[in-house]
């Protein structure tokens, strides 16, 4: 097991080392026709989970009123 | 590389416009980050969706506390980590492993600095055992905090600081 050496995070060499890293390590963007593929389904999805929550909160409103009106129908 | 600005309460109600600032600002970088860890670019691009439609999913319960990058990261590597070993189960990744080109993809081919050449940085960086390359990665390319990338790699944040450390000095060392 290699030691831990303390002076191996200083701030200087370490960041120098971080962006020559970085700068090879550099990868292109995604291809453009990849990039709106993948936001066509990341938006979509959103969507339908907005929809879906939508009609949760509908459904859950309903409930509610049932409820209510129940409540009221046996001891009003 | 800063974290950019997510607004959270807009994200947990899936505006359209706060999905979209996410998308922009992460794409690229969980792409970078899943081909550095091994992936071929179609394996990358499909977990980067599947990361994406997991966090839209689970918007609702974001909590403002929430770092979306540290949990987009944290769904990406999970992905990949899951891909791979179902890819290994199923032959899928000894024919990605064959239609590889030879060698890792080469970013500028001018000199990085004094006689390093990206190329070698990159044969370096792959050659560090994976539990440093990815500590290395999240750090230094990605930006993340090493107290992000501890949560990330499911790490104490002195372990991750440890592994840190050890990758930064093997990458020195084998610098020329």
């Amino acid at each position: 097991m290699i030691p831990d050496d303390p002076n191996a995070t200083t701030a200087e060499p370490a960041a120098a080392l971080d962006t020559l890293a970085a700068r090879a390590l550099a990868t292109p963007p995604l291809p453009p026709e990849a990039r709106a593929r993948l936001r066509a389904v990341v938006r979509n999805e959103a969507r339908r989970v907005r929809v879906g929550l939508a009609e949760a909160s509908l459904h859950a409103g309903f409930a509610v009123g049932a409820l209510v009106w129940a409540a009221v129908a046996a001891f009003g | 590389m800063d974290a950019p600005e997510v607004d959270i309460r807009a994200l947990r109600r899936l505006d359209a416009e706060a999905v979209d600032t996410v998308f922009d600002a992460y794409a690229d970088r969980l792409a970078r980050f899943l081909r550095r860890l091994g992936a071929g670019p179609e394996v990358a691009e499909e977990l980067v969706q599947e990361s994406f439609v997991r966090l839209v999913r689970h918007a609702p319960r974001l909590t403002d506390e929430t770092r979306v990058g540290a949990w987009l990261y944290t769904v990406a590597r999970n992905l990949w980590r899951s891909h791979r070993r179902w890819a290994w189960v199923d032959g899928t990744r000894l024919l990605e492993l064959a239609s590889r080109p030879a060698s890792a993809p080469v970013g500028p081919a001018e000199l990085v600095e004094a006689g390093r050449t990206a190329a070698h940085v990159q044969a370096v960086v792959a050659a560090l055992p994976e539990a440093q390359r990815e500590v290395f990665l999240l750090v230094a390319v990605e930006g993340l905090t090493p107290q992000d990338a501890a949560e990330v790699l499911g790490l104490s944040a002195e372990a991750a600081r440890q592994r840190l450390a050890r990758a930064r000095r093997a990458i020195e060392e084998a610098l020329p």
